[in-house]
């Protein structure tokens, strides 16, 4: 956008330097001064920390600082690449990422579709009140709540242990910890991402639902038939989205749950990231290269299902013009 | 009668009974922790799957506030959620405000600008020096600056700002009114219900930050509520990862540990206000998705 501005400023400038001012500036002068600190702000935090991007091409020095710290090319990325313990934590991420799309991403719009099967309308709300209501905890609620219920000594050893069997070390598993991410995410998350899936059925004319039990389709008819195709586009966005973000495995849930038996079964590139920054002598350079690895091909990705969504549905995930 | 056996309707039955059987999954783990908060040690060993308490006891809560900096916690989380949620909320809204009048030179810019932020960023290590560089290092005011200018929140509140008639722009400035009072006695005013949602999503978004913190304050005397929470809670696991139960751990006392019963009140002091309030203003949550329509 920026380059059509530049043009017209250099078209206008014949005008005269004041008068260009004039004409574009001084009107809209009080605009300008609401844009003031959040720019400024823009500009000293985001773009700032951006600039901080360039440490992954030098040998970052905390006395000479970023900028003139010594170049060195590619060399962080060329040792990221040769870093076997790099490609398993990459290969865990996408595992991780798409086994929740397979496992969890149904689930909001099957609690939606039940949802809207319920007809009480104090029933329901007080219900969603509960669905959703783990979402605004933070993982380190959550995780404190997941700890407690699954400890050997906690309530669900307790009643497995009553009905005489033996106890489980649920967190302390290998073979256990990646589905119990799943369903605790599912616990935690299901019931708000349920609440985007009912807006796009309340948006859905009800002169089809009536059509279709005219020509005598029952309830589960009606759901397969109209309800899901209707919200077919609000599906597909976001699994787009899901898909885009797929470099994001759950960072929070996943620092929080984990413990030194199954942390390198769950080891993503975040916590990877945290892990050689701030828990040994951090080599910043190379972090700031893995960092800088992960934000460009998350931004490919998000982009790629952008695009994708767009030809598909007609609605891109990126938003920004205008309503979503 | 007749009419209420008539509507029976067994599908919908089933339905709604699952949907009850999910929201008890969901419910009991809560309900259970903030019981487990009121028990004595010894009746927790005994009976944690419960659904009432034998001896209700507060010495949980007041180990907690003995031992832990709770208050400090507070005290801590309150003024990042008091700083950062007015400032952001008048940086954005005057963003938003000019970015959706008509266009003029350089709005286009940086509305992509802000747009841009919410897909791409830095990372955390250069974050972390930008912070280190400013001097915030240690300092509450670390997590008070971060996320400012939020792009979803800004997208909100200009779509919001976009569906308001144009003539109450054109009839105040006719009167005389700048763009500065248009927006402040006119524009904010009618927002007031995409701002409540804003200021939700923020205050709780801010609430709930840990990790910041963790890597930005080193003394547990400036931590907010979620670091001291998580710091009570990590006893657990690290005991777990020594291959001993829960129990042993507190029995054994080798380390010093937090009882269960310690740390559900953590627990529960840390979600409770968000437990208080949100059924009330769920709706303004529930806005917040609908309006927006995709925030993942």
């Amino acid at each position: 956008m920026g380059k059509t501005e530049r043009k017209d400023a250099a078209v206008a400038l014949p005008m005269g330097r004041m008068q260009w001012i004039k004409k574009n500036i001084l009107p809209n002068k009080y605009l300008y001064l609401l844009l003031l600190p959040g720019v400024l702000y823009l500009i000293m935090f985001p773009y700032r920390s951006m600039y901080g991007i360039l440490m992954a091409f030098k040998d970052y020095n905390f006395n000479l600082g970023i900028t003139r710290s010594p170049f060195v090319g590619l060399k962080h990325f060329k040792n990221l690449f040769g870093d076997t313990y790099f490609w398993i934590v990459f290969f865990n991420t996408l595992k991780i990422s798409f086994g929740r799309i397979l496992t969890s991403f149904p689930f909001g719009i099957i609690f939606a579709l039940l949802f809207n099967e319920i007809k009480g309308k104090h029933f329901k709300k007080t219900l969603q009140t509960v669905y959703t209501f783990p979402h605004f905890l933070s993982w380190v609620v959550v995780s404190g709540i997941v700890i407690n219920f699954l400890s050997v000594s906690g309530p669900l050893n307790q009643l497995i242990a009553v009905m005489g069997n033996e106890k489980v070390v649920f967190l302390g598993s290998k073979k256990l910890i990646i589905p119990i991410l799943y369903i605790t995410g599912i616990w935690k998350e299901a019931g708000w991402s349920s609440i985007i899936y009912l807006a796009a059925i309340s948006g859905i004319d009800s002169t089809l639902y009536e059509a279709a039990s005219i020509d005598g389709a029952g309830r589960w008819k009606q759901a397969i038939h109209v309800t899901l195709p209707s919200i077919r586009s609000t599906i597909l966005v976001m699994l787009a989205l899901s898909i885009g973000r797929c470099l994001d495995a759950g960072f929070d849930q996943i620092f929080n749950l984990s413990n030194s038996v199954v942390q390198s079964t769950i080891d993503i590139i975040d916590t990877y990231i945290y892990r050689i920054t701030f828990m040994t002598a951090g080599d910043y350079s190379y972090s700031t290269a893995l960092g800088l690895f992960k934000s460009v091909i998350g931004f490919t990705m998000l982009f790629l299902m952008d695009k994708v969504s767009r030809k598909i549905e007609g609605v891109g995930i990126i938003s920004g013009k205008g309503s979503v | 009668m007749k009419k209420l056996t008539k509507t029976i309707d067994v599908p919908r039955i089933i339905i709604g009974v699952c949907l009850i059987l999910w929201g008890i999954v969901i419910f009991y783990p809560f309900y259970n922790a903030i019981l487990n908060s009121f028990m004595t040690e010894v009746e927790y060993m005994q009976r944690p799957f419960a659904l009432y308490v034998n001896n209700p006891t507060l010495s949980a809560y007041r180990k907690l506030i003995e031992n832990a900096n709770i208050f400090n916690g507070y005290k801590t989380t309150l003024y990042i959620v008091l700083l950062n949620v007015p400032i952001g909320l008048l940086l954005i809204s005057s963003m938003a405000y000019a970015l959706s009048r008509k266009p003029f030179f350089g709005s286009s810019l940086i509305n992509n600008a802000i747009i841009f932020t919410m897909y791409f960023g830095g990372g955390i290590v250069p974050y972390y020096i930008l912070i280190k560089s400013y001097g915030l290092m240690g300092s509450p005011l670390s997590i008070v600056v971060g996320g400012l200018v939020d792009g979803f929140n800004y997208i909100l509140i200009k779509n919001y700002f976009y569906s308001l008639p144009a003539e109450l722009e054109e009839s105040a400035k006719l009167d005389g009114a700048n763009d500065l009072v248009v927006f402040a006695r006119i524009f904010l005013p009618l927002a007031k219900p995409v701002i409540a949602t804003v200021v939700l999503f923020t205050a709780v978004g801010k609430w709930n930050e840990w990790f910041h913190p963790m890597i930005f304050i080193s003394n547990p005397q400036k931590w907010p509520l979620q670091l001291i929470l998580r710091d009570i809670i990590s006893d657990v696991s690290a005991n777990l990862e020594k291959g001993e139960t829960l129990a042993e751990g507190i029995i054994s006392g080798q380390k010093e540990t937090f009882a269960v019963n310690v740390q559900m009140a953590a627990l529960v002091a840390t979600m409770l206000p968000i437990m208080l309030v949100y059924p009330f203003l769920q709706k303004f949550f529930m806005k917040g998705i609908t309006v927006g329509a995709v925030k993942g």
